[in-house]
């Protein structure tokens, strides 16, 4: 969930394993680990504001994939693999 | 187990009891029971364990916040309880908190702006409001922020995130040797989490201060701490360095601790408490070891005597378990 949308809903291990939305992404590859000592980073730019979200997704300001439809169109979730679920332009 | 001065923190023998109230009343509890820590110089120690093993008490302890029943708290060869006049007001600058709710850190209607300004005018590090101004803006420099995002701003205009950075800039203004960070990051948005972590690791090498890590989260202690101590029910029952305690993990709290990790699920595991409620007070009150009535190990002795602190053998420093499991059949 990311500025009070779901950006990614499916099985747990799945999304661990293999997220497919940037943010979910980045979220995982920045967890701490026992066993893991390499320094992690966190995203760059704050938590949007959800009195005025972003236009389009609300994700785009932090997104280092971003596109100009992302801009304007708010993704919609769409189904990446059964019961798996995800909402970003990039998942055609 | 100390060799002088190679620690900033000693914690000598402490005990805080408290008189239980309500149903419970004329009880009494040890939230923190015999407790001997040491705090190296430089170093970050985590202290951990689950929901109402006396973490808390134990920082308001070292903050000189609340009394011990018994014990010593020693700041640079200072005992902090006899502390008066000019070497209270340097341990109440040299030594900052830092607490999980930075909304309760800041008074609510005042400019956050004025109150870092009153701070440094407050412990006397600024004599001016020219030179506070300059303090607050080098300490807010530090973890990312400017003078001119604060000013004039009231907590509530903040995400968390950015608050808790504010918070750990107020505690900067003294210059401190020594933070205590009490779960500074359990109520901070996930995706700027390791942000505030990254700050207080920046902290310690850049500026060589000392941190005390108060968490529920085995992860970030691993992540931030060289040392690390495990409580259950006011007991250290194990503590070491903190590759060795978290990889491979002797005492049956620890480990179980280990495990009951909650799922990897970013927005759950944060608030992941592992609480017995109804147990709590019955295993404060065990005369044996704390974890006895859980233990899979646990034998008649267990349940019946406080076990020793036994030495494990370590490369990297004093590691001890408070268990008579590794008495019986050593470690
Ligand atoms: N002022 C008090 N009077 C009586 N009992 C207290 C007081 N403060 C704390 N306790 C008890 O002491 C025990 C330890 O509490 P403490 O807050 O130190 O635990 P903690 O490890 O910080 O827990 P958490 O992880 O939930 O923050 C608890 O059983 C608590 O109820
Ligand atoms: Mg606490």
């Amino acid at each position: 969930m990311y500025a009070g949308k779901i950006v990614e809903m499916g099985p747990v291990d799945e999304i661990y394993g293999e997220p497919q939305h940037p943010y979910t992404k980045f979220l995982i590859s920045s967890l701490p680990k026992i066993g893991d000592k390499e320094k992690k980073g966190s995203i760059s730019g704050k938590p949007p504001s959800l009195v005025k979200p972003p236009a389009g997704c609300r994700f785009n300001p932090r997104c280092p994939f971003m596109m100009e439809v992302c801009k304007v169109e708010e993704p919609v979730l769409k189904e990446v693999r059964p019961d798996h679920h995800a909402a970003c332009h990039l998942l055609g | 187990m100390s060799t002088l001065n190679s620690s900033i923190l000693q914690i000598k023998d402490v005990t805080k009891v408290f008189k239980l109230g309500g149903l419970l009343f004329g009880s009494e509890l040890s939230a923190v029971d015999h407790v001997s820590l040491e705090v190296g110089r430089e170093k970050v120690l985590s202290l951990v364990g689950e929901s109402g093993s006396g973490k808390t008490t134990l920082s308001r302890i070292i903050l000189g916040l609340i009394e011990p029943t018994n014990g010593q708290i020693l700041y640079e060869d200072l005992d902090i309880r006899n502390a008066k006049g000019r070497q209270l007001r340097r341990f109440r600058k040299e030594v900052q908190p830092i607490f999980q709710n930075p909304f309760e850190t800041f008074n609510p209607f005042k400019r956050v702006d004025r109150y870092l300004l009153g701070s440094a005018l407050g412990y006397k590090v600024a004599n001016s409001k020219s030179e506070a101004r300059r303090i607050v803006s080098e300490a807010l420099d530090i973890v990312g922020l400017s003078y001119t995002m604060v000013e004039g701003q009231f907590p509530h205009e903040f995400s968390g995130g950015e608050l808790q950075r504010v918070s750990i800039a107020r505690a900067l203004v003294t210059n401190p040797r020594l933070l205590i960070a009490d779960e500074p990051v359990s109520m901070i948005d996930a995706s700027t989490r390791m942000g505030i972590l990254n700050i207080l690791m920046d902290l310690r090498k850049r500026f060589s201060m000392s941190i005390v890590y108060i968490t529920h989260d085995l992860d970030t202690a691993y992540y931030v701490s060289d040392q690390i101590a495990v409580m259950c029910r006011g007991c250290v029952v194990e503590c070491g360095d903190v590759e060795d305690v978290l990889t491979d993990p002797v005492h049956p709290y620890t480990q179980m601790l280990l495990k009951c990790l909650p799922e990897p699920d970013p927005t759950r595991r944060w608030e992941g408490h592992i609480e017995l409620a109804g147990l709590e007070v019955k295993e404060y009150e065990t005369a044996g070891c704390k974890f006895s009535k859980r233990c899979p190990n646990s034998e008649d002795k267990c349940l019946k005597e406080r076990p020793p602190d036994v030495e494990v053998e370590s490369r990297s420093g004093y590691r001890f378990v408070k268990c008579w499991k590794c008495v019986r059949e050593g470690v």
